[in-house]
């Protein structure tokens, strides 16, 4: 079974936070406001993670499903994914 | 602007001094003024930071604007670090050393959290000698000067800064020195350059001015922004004296930039509109004796209706030697680089407003 992408921010973004609850990402030349899931998922990705990591995370934090979160983060992930602010890192080895 | 909002306003720009002042609720009159005196102020940032912390009292729709207006100065930063980037890029690539000034520096480097210090351009520090080369780097990557240049050697020699546009309109500010006028040509430029911090951007690090050096150059802008000058220059000279330096350590940077009439200024001034309490750096400021000349030029700056003619003529007396000071009377007066091919008419405008503004009161200033 393949092993799941670990994502990571983009060296290259600048973000700053707007308020407790958004931030703003500036990325290859337009601008992203993350509320939510979203902002969630950015401040997460501090550190590289897979998206199922991604999703224990957040569903440790906000005391919820860890596969309803997971469905909230693979739309948000492809938003990043699309502004190129997240790249995936490496494939994590195969067991 | 009615005086409640301003009085808010100056409760906002405290928020996070430890000095009490709490804004409370607004009523919805004041909020009216208060929203574009925040975003005029550049205080957003803190604006938000005292909603979110229920220092500052607000309705969901209140929140929601302060919201929108933090964002949006946010997005327009955002874009002010790329452009950054980007000069700081060409400049590398030329072999042109550099320092990033204000606003970017004093976001990562001094205040709790970046989102707290907007700032409406970008500043770099290169060197007297490589001004001109800085200025062609940039110019043959798609930059263009706002003015041009009054003679040869006026910048080098002269001139404060060099403000570029990029296509797209933002700007960058080339600085050869930090201040206009009088002090600007005081100025140790040797000093300014030792001890850089660095912080990380955009995957790049980016050299600033070191603590104690930001630390004066928030007073040395404050001071610039004169008697209602703005109100963040004012807390970027209380972040950045509270930030943990020593007195010693200000007062010390302060004299090698030979800048320290216009720290004790500031800091007196910075403690007074804050209500903060004694320090060590303010028992400092306000025993300072100042000699007849710093005060001379201290009030050219800090008096409300100076000419920049006044300034201009103190901006001589600083300038050593004849030669000098007919070079730079000279290359204002009759700045041929300006109007390369032209007749007497471009030279009667330039002498006309050069006149208006000569007389006329200065523009505001504020922190950038």
């Amino acid at each position: 079974m393949a092993a799941p992408p670990v994502y990571r921010r983009s060296e290259r973004a600048l973000w700053r936070r707007v308020g407790d609850d958004e931030v703003v990402v500036f990325g290859t030349g337009q601008l992203l406001r993350l509320r939510g899931t979203g902002r969630a998922l950015w401040e997460v990705l501090e550190t590289p993670l897979t998206l199922e990591a991604a999703a224990e995370v957040l569903a440790g934090a906000y005391r919820a499903s860890p596969g309803v979160v997971h469905t909230d983060l693979v739309a948000a992930m492809a938003k990043l994914l699309e502004h190129r602010v997240v790249f995936v890192v490496q494939m994590q080895p195969g067991t | 602007m009615s005086s409640p909002a301003r009085a808010a306003a100056w409760s906002i720009a405290a928020h996070g001094l430890a000095v009490g002042r709490s804004p409370g609720a607004v009523d919805p009159a004041t909020w009216d003024h208060l929203v574009p005196l925040v975003r005029e102020e550049r205080l957003t940032g803190l604006l938000v930071a005292a909603v979110d912390d229920g220092t500052l009292v607000v309705t969901p729709a209140q929140r929601a604007q302060a919201r929108d207006e933090h964002a949006s100065a946010m997005g327009h930063a955002l874009r002010l670090e790329d452009r950054l980037l980007a000069g700081i890029e060409v400049l590398t690539g030329a072999g042109i050393e550099h320092r990033s000034l204000k606003g970017p520096s004093f976001a990562h480097l001094d205040y709790p959290d970046p989102s707290w210090r907007p700032f409406r351009d970008v500043d770099m520090l290169v060197r007297s000698n490589d001004l001109d080369g800085a200025v062609a780097a940039l110019t043959r990557t798609g930059w263009a000067r706002r003015a041009p240049r009054l003679s040869p050697t006026f910048d080098r020699r002269f001139a404060k800064s060099v403000t570029m546009v990029d296509p797209s309109g933002l700007e960058l500010d080339l600085h050869r020195t930090l201040a206009d006028g009088p002090l600007g040509m005081r100025l140790d430029l040797d000093a300014i350059w030792r001890d850089p911090a660095g912080v990380q951007l955009g995957g790049v690090e980016v050299q600033a001015l070191g603590a104690a050096g930001r630390c004066t150059h928030a007073c040395l802008n404050a001071v610039m922004t004169g008697p209602r000058g703005c109100m963040l220059a004012w807390r970027d000279v209380a972040q950045t004296a509270l930030g943990g330096l020593t007195a010693t350590s200000i007062v010390r940077e302060a004299a090698a930039w030979r800048m320290e009439a216009v720290v004790a200024a500031a800091v007196v001034e910075a403690w007074r509109v804050f209500g903060l309490g004694e320090t060590e750096l303010s028992v400092w400021a306000r025993a300072r004796e100042t000699s007849r000349r710093e005060a001379r030029e201290l009030a050219l700056y800090r008096r409300s209706g100076v000419s920049y003619g006044r300034r201009a003529l103190a901006s001589l007396r600083a300038i050593h030697g004849a030669r000098d000071k007919a070079a730079l009377l000279y290359a204002v007066a009759m700045p041929r680089h300006a109007f390369p091919a032209a007749g007497p008419r471009p030279y009667l405008t330039w002498w006309w407003r050069g006149a208006k503004r000569a007389f006329g009161p200065p523009r505001r200033r504020g922190a950038r």
